[in-house]
């Protein structure tokens, strides 16, 4: 006997996917009673479509899927035995109606059938082989994206199949209602699936029935209303329906209950799995959730009225179906050996990297250096307390945020060293690491491995970076390291295999970006630039690129406020390191252009105008600010060497490139030798800004305050915090704004009075002030005097002289003064910072990326 | 891309990496000005002190050994508006004292001369009685054969105090320390200290509160004393300094020798001799740090100004001989006044004055004496010296623009200049810079 079939075709569009779906329909082996297309859209295009192959069609309005089907049965002339229900995207091969029909043949209690889906471009990979749920309901997909070798051909029981080329038998759609739309699309076929298994029918699986299905609805190409949202919003809402339908009474309240707790528990794991989006879904499914708890009660109360649901547990995904499927995920398909990139120990960027700190052998770190950027606090708390803070150490403490660029100095400080003494090794390593970020960058542009090393110690041996770590300036050798890391991990961002892994270079390239975020604005700035350039040509990835920038902007976001509203140049100062140096910008620029026109000839004209655009952009900046970034001459370098590898890559001459390459080691060399082994480097010594006696008692108690008295070049007093005012504890909007205080008068009373030699208000000034010890710093004759008055005076004991002045303790019990600076803000950095150090974590969708050739 | 393209894309970029040179760089001040507070405090009542009269070496006879003693006295004059008990002479260091808010040279300031007359020495002795100092340099050290140096420094205060005294030998830095108890004087050979070293800088410092300190000279040749000379003026080094009177006394005899040393570090330095009786002549001379360099100066007859400068601080010193009468003068570089009250010794006395601005300025002064008032009227060219011969008791000057001033002494047994400073307690108008 052969069964009667109608097909009901649920179209949204007219396109290339229902054309095809309509073409397959009308070359189907098995006879079909009536097509009925039910246009959704109500398009002229989809009307002539199906008027050209003679199917039916009507055009109900925009109806749900369920609403849809049944407009189309209601459509039907003749009433069949069985619906075969088609998706516009949805194109079954020529046998897959007559194999399903045989399916539906074998047993009167099969009541659905389904076919398998394959992957619409791939139709050798399975997308979906029936469906079932996972014990707390989730929708679970038993086969996907699996090769088909017919290795899963076997007719089975299933819990659930799509709606996507399913045969169901007339009299049980009708007889269940067919499809809820009250509940979640992607739940309305699982749920539809269990009422026929309440009523004690059997869904059944048919292999030998296939059907190419796009999938356009999970892809995200379908108006988000037929999803009732995003796709992880959909899903997560199936999710929740399905655990109301299935789970046992007494778990229903406890479900919803904890909804909240367990939609923030999932962060981080959605974090660590680079699916952000699945957050948002399960926050937006826990609202719906609790809104619509009701209907999710009823749609239960309705499914339990069909029948008993015991048998279906056996259908339900077990542990191990699901282990299995999440441990496919790290299978990745053999990788071709051959023309691969060499990597950084095969290429021998290791082993120069570790010739570069030889170099300056002579700044080996022992101690702190003493040089004016380079003690910072003796600890993280120290550190820590004057990062991402607003209130500063002077006075009585000054509403100013603290320099963005302490939030390095805290990373520093979480090393078990001495934080000065890990700034000192970073400035050691700086070149090691500047090469290390150039040769990553560098690979981008060249696979000659020589090519790319002796380029990035161009870079890295280059004179302004020598000089840079020569002088140990700090903030500047953060930006000529970190600033081709952050091109080279924004390259991949764009470049990455798949969603997740470039989500996790999106983290690292955010993490990095906000060092030079920190140390130079502009830069960062620029760099947003460039990757606002290479997101146009990505625009797929321009969420992730855009995203990159998000920690450097929280973590400036205070100090732009500030700054914008105080001196609005003082934004693009971030930091108290910074340091003076000579200008050699002319030298670099001399040498850029000489590249610049080479590479317009013989190499890409349109990387010679980017390099030269980004470097015009920086200089000009640079100079209409006037903070004379010392750092803009070693970038200008970077750009030489990224020019130089384009040039000598592209020259065709073996002779030419012998030349090229020769020249360019000669200038490595003299550079590396003139400033790098001959450089002088500063003295090593404690990490002391206070005489060691102010540090103790600062260490014991931390609102010890020492009055600083200078004679250079006038009578200067500085009302200094705890044990010394360490880098991280200077000010820039202090130093270039100052502040008022009623301090000020007392403290230039105190010390009039002492220079005086006056004793007569010291004692209650001490006491107002809170003042520990007087530093009476220098040897002039004013100094010398002021010593004497000082020592003079019963409140004083002499405690002896250091580097740092004479220091006097003062006897007479003074107030403690208190204050605590604000860190409003620092928490939702940190929390920033966070969640992009989770998405650093690798998962099996970034490994998966990485084993990937040439697509890492 | 064909020629075309490239060569526009290569001058485009050209134009891009020139125009970024030539914007105009700004230079950003980024570090606000530390707030002024000017604040009078009361300062402590104005003491100054003499450092007293000759000091001896050996006894009278040069012969026991260990003996130094000041001898004979040295005659005292001051002034002031105070009413004040002061004796007209002193062996031993004078501590003078004076209460009042407004303090300079007219509230106190004070005098010592003495007409040495010893069996191994003789000549003018004279010098400033200066305000107690916590450090400063002297380069006039001289050691050898006929030549003695004595340091002599007096404690005022009424808690003990540190003597450091440096002596700077080129390479060679000797360092001494001495206790001196309050209220007491130390009279210090530095020939135990130098040996037989012909030349040296003396550095001190005081561990406390402030020193009256002066150095003494004593030059013979054999039994025959050619002069004697006090230096009281401490100075610190400076890139600036104006040496003068410097007249030529002994010319065909022995020419002045201007000595110069660099403390900190090596110096470029740039001498100038500025005279209104011939033409300013200058010479350039480097010294190495800690060098102690000396020029003898082969100066036409005339009165000078010698003008140091210096791209470091450096001290300096002239060493000026007088052949009639026979003796010898440590000048030490003058300090710019606004104006000075100073009481005249009672002996031939001139007045120098110094211009040492580049404007011209005008001085008026009055001399008192019993006969009455004298005016002083004057105009000064830029860097013009002039002397006054001036009889009285006491002179006030004051000028229109900073000035400096010294009064020369010479009497038929010696010559000695004196070299004023400013004498002030810190309080009145105190500027006090806050960060």
């Amino acid at each position: 006997m052969t069964v009667t079939v109608a097909a009901i075709v649920v179209a949204n569009s007219a396109d290339l996917y229902l054309a095809e779906t309509l073409s397959q329909l009308s070359k189907q082996l098995h006879p079909i009673q009536q097509v009925m297309v039910v246009d959704t859209a109500s398009s002229v295009e989809t009307a002539e479509l199906v008027s050209s192959y003679g199917f039916s069609l009507i055009q109900p309005g925009d109806l749900p899927l369920g609403a849809a089907v049944s407009a189309g049965i209601a459509g039907l002339a003749q009433q069949p035995q069985w619906i075969w229900i088609l998706h516009d995207d949805s194109a079954p091969e020529p046998n897959a109606l007559s194999q399903l029909a045989r399916a539906a043949e074998l047993s009167e209690s099969v009541a659905v059938v389904g076919p398998k889906l394959l992957r619409w471009e791939l139709p050798v990979e399975i997308q979906q082989l029936g469906l079932t749920v996972t014990p707390t309901g989730k929708p679970f997909l038993l086969v996907e994206s699996e090769f088909d070798q017919g290795q899963f051909d076997i007719s089975s029981d299933t819990l659930a199949v799509s709606t996507a080329g399913m045969l169901v038998g007339f009299d049980v759609w009708k007889t269940l209602g067919g499809l809820d739309d009250r509940s979640p699309v992607l739940a309305q076929d699982i749920e539809f699936s269990l009422k026929v298994r309440a009523a004690g029918y059997r869904v059944v699986v048919e292999p030998s029935a296939k059907v190419l299905h796009a999938g356009l609805s999970m892809q995200g190409k379908r108006a988000r209303k037929w999803l009732g949202g995003g796709y992880r919003s959909a899903i997560a809402k199936a999710h929740l329906h399905l655990a109301t339908l299935l789970a046992p009474a007494i778990l229903i309240p406890f479900i919803y209950l904890l909804l909240p707790l367990g939609v923030l528990a999932q962060i981080p794991f959605n974090l660590v799995s680079k699916r952000l989006g699945k957050s948002v879904g399960q926050g937006s499914a826990w609202l719906w959730g609790w809104f619509t708890w009701p209907s999710r009660l009823a749609a239960r109360k309705r499914l339990r009225s069909i029948g008993s649901l015991a048998a279906v547990g056996s259908l339900v995904a077990t542990r191990k179906q699901i282990r299995q499927k999440q441990s496919k995920e790290l299978e990745f398909p053999p990788e071709d050996t051959k023309n691969r990139q060499k990597g950084f120990f095969a290429s021998g960027a290791f082993y120069l990297s570790l010739l570069v700190p030889v170099l300056s052998i002579g700044g080996f770190p022992l101690g702190a250096l003493r040089t004016q950027s380079s003690v910072i606090g003796r600890s993280f708390e120290s550190i820590w307390e004057n990062t991402g803070v607003t209130g500063v150490q002077y006075l009585a403490g000054v509403a100013y945020p603290s320099d963005p660029f302490n939030w390095f100095f805290a990373l520093l400080a979480l090393l078990p060293i001495s934080p000065s003494l890990a700034l000192n090794w970073f400035v050691f390593l700086s070149g090691s690491l500047a090469f290390i970020a150039a040769w990553l960058l560098l690979g981008q542009l060249t696979k000659k491995t020589w090519l790319r090393n002796l380029a990035a110690l161009g870079f890295a041996l280059s004179p302004q970076a020598l000089v840079l770590q020569s002088t140990a300036a700090v903030v500047e050798l953060a930006v000529v390291v970190f600033t081709p890391l952050v091109l080279y991990l924004l390259l991949k961002t764009k470049s990455a295999f798949n969603a997740p892994r470039s989500w996790r270079w999106t983290a690292l390239a955010g993490l990095a970006g906000t060092v030079v975020a920190i140390a130079n604005p502009v830069v960062f700035g620029l760099i947003f630039v460039f990757a606002g350039f290479i997101a146009l040509s990505s625009i797929r990835r321009a969420p992730q690129l855009l995203a990159s920038f998000i920690p450097g902007v929280a973590l400036l976001l205070p100090w732009l406020e500030t700054t914008l509203r105080l001196q609005w140049e003082l934004f693009a100062l971030t930091s108290s390191a910074r340091v003076i140096a000579v200008d050699q910008s002319l030298w670099y620029l001399i040498g850029l252009a000489a590249v610049v026109v080479v590479a317009c000839f013989v190499s890409s004209a349109t990387l010679a105008l980017g390099v030269a655009a980004l470097v015009t952009i920086l200089m000009i900046v640079d100079r209409l600010l006037g903070f004379g970034y010392a750092e803009v001459s070693a970038l200008i370098m970077l750009a030489v060497a990224a020019l130089l590898v384009a040039v000598i890559d592209s020259l065709k001459r073996q002779q030419a490139k012998a030349i090229a390459a020769t020249t360019t080691s000669l200038f490595v060399g003299s550079s590396a030798i003139l400033f790098g082994v001959l450089a002088q480097r500063p003295i090593q010594a404690e990490d002391l800004v206070a005489p060691a006696l102010v540090v103790a008692q600062a260490d014991a108690e931390s609102s010890t305050r020492t009055l600083l008295i200078s004679f250079e070049p006038s009578l200067t007093a500085d009302l200094i915090w705890g044990d010394g005012r360490s880098v991280d504890e200077e000010s820039v909007l202090y130093s270039a704004l100052g502040a008022e205080s009623e301090l000020k008068l007392q403290l230039a009373n105190l010390t009039a009075q002492l220079v005086a030699a006056n004793p007569a208000e010291v004692g209650a000034l001490l006491d107002d002030l809170g003042i520990d010890f007087v530093l009476v710093a220098g040897n002039s004759a004013q100094a010398l005097s002021t010593k004497a008055s000082v020592s003079g005076m019963e409140f004083f004991q002499i405690s002896g002289d250091s580097q740092f002045g004479s220091l006097f303790r003062v006897t007479t019990p003074v107030s403690q003064p208190v204050f605590a600076a604000s860190a409003m803000f620092r928490d939702a950095q940190l929390a920033i910072l966070g969640l992009f150090a989770l998405l650093v974590i690798p998962t099996p969708a970034t490994i998966r990326g990485y084993r990937r050739r040439g697509v890492r | 891309m064909n020629a075309l393209a490239k060569g526009l894309s290569a001058t485009v970029a050209l134009l891009l990496v020139g125009a970024a040179y030539l914007v105009p760089s700004n230079q950003s001040e980024i570090s606000v000005s530390p707030d002024e507070y000017s604040i009078d405090v009361n300062p402590l009542p104005l003491s100054i002190a003499c450092s007293g009269s000759f000091v001896e070496v050996a006894g009278r006879s040069g012969v026991e050994v260990g003996k130094i003693e000041q001898v004979d006295s040295a005659r005292v004059r001051y002034q002031s508006t105070e009413e004040l008990e002061v004796p007209s002479s002193t062996t031993g260091y004078l501590p003078i004292s004076a209460p009042g808010e407004e303090q300079s040279t007219k509230l106190l300031s004070a005098i010592q001369y003495q007409n040495v007359d010893r069996p191994r020495a003789s000549g003018l002795l004279a010098g400033y009685c200066e305000q107690p100092v916590t450090n400063g340099w002297f380069v006039s050290g001289d050691g050898g054969a006929g030549k003695e140096t004595v340091l002599i420094a007096a404690n005022p205060n009424t808690v003990d105090t540190q003597l450091l005294v440096e002596i700077h030998l080129g390479d060679t830095v000797i360092t001494e320390r001495f206790v001196i108890g309050p209220q007491r004087e130390q009279l210090i050979s530095l020939a135990a200290l130098v040996g037989v070293e012909p030349s040296y800088a003396i550095y001190f410092e005081s561990g406390g509160a402030g020193l009256v300190v002066a150095i003494q000279h004593r030059y013979s040749d054999g039994l025959n004393s050619l002069g004697v000379s006090l230096d009281t003026a401490v100075r610190q080094a400076d890139t600036n300094l104006w040496i003068a009177p410097v007249e030529i006394l002994a010319e065909g005899y022995e020419s002045p020798r201007l000595r110069l040393f660099a403390p900190t570090a090596g110096a470029t330095v740039l001498v100038t001799y500025h005279s209104s009786s011939t033409r300013t002549l200058s010479q350039q001379v480097s010294l190495k740090s800690g060098e102690l360099l000396e020029l003898e100066l082969e100066l036409a007859s005339g009165t000078y100004a010698i003008e140091v400068e210096s791209d470091v601080p450096v001290a300096a010193s002239v060493l000026n001989p007088s052949l009639a009468p026979l003796d010898y003068q440590w000048l030490s570089p003058l300090e710019s006044l606004s104006e000075l009250y100073l009481p005249i010794p009672g002996v031939p006395t001139e007045l120098a004055l110094l211009n040492p601005t580049s404007n011209t300025i005008r001085v008026t002064g009055q001399v008192f004496s019993q006969a009455g008032v004298e005016e002083i009227q004057l105009q000064l060219s830029p860097n013009q010296i002039q002397l006054l011969p001036i009889v009285g008791n006491r002179l006030a000057l004051s000028a229109d623009l900073n000035f400096m001033a010294a009064l020369q002494l010479k009497t038929a047994s010696g010559y000695a200049v004196i070299n004023p400073s400013e004498n002030s307690n810190p309080g009145q108008s105190l500027s006090v810079l806050i960060r």
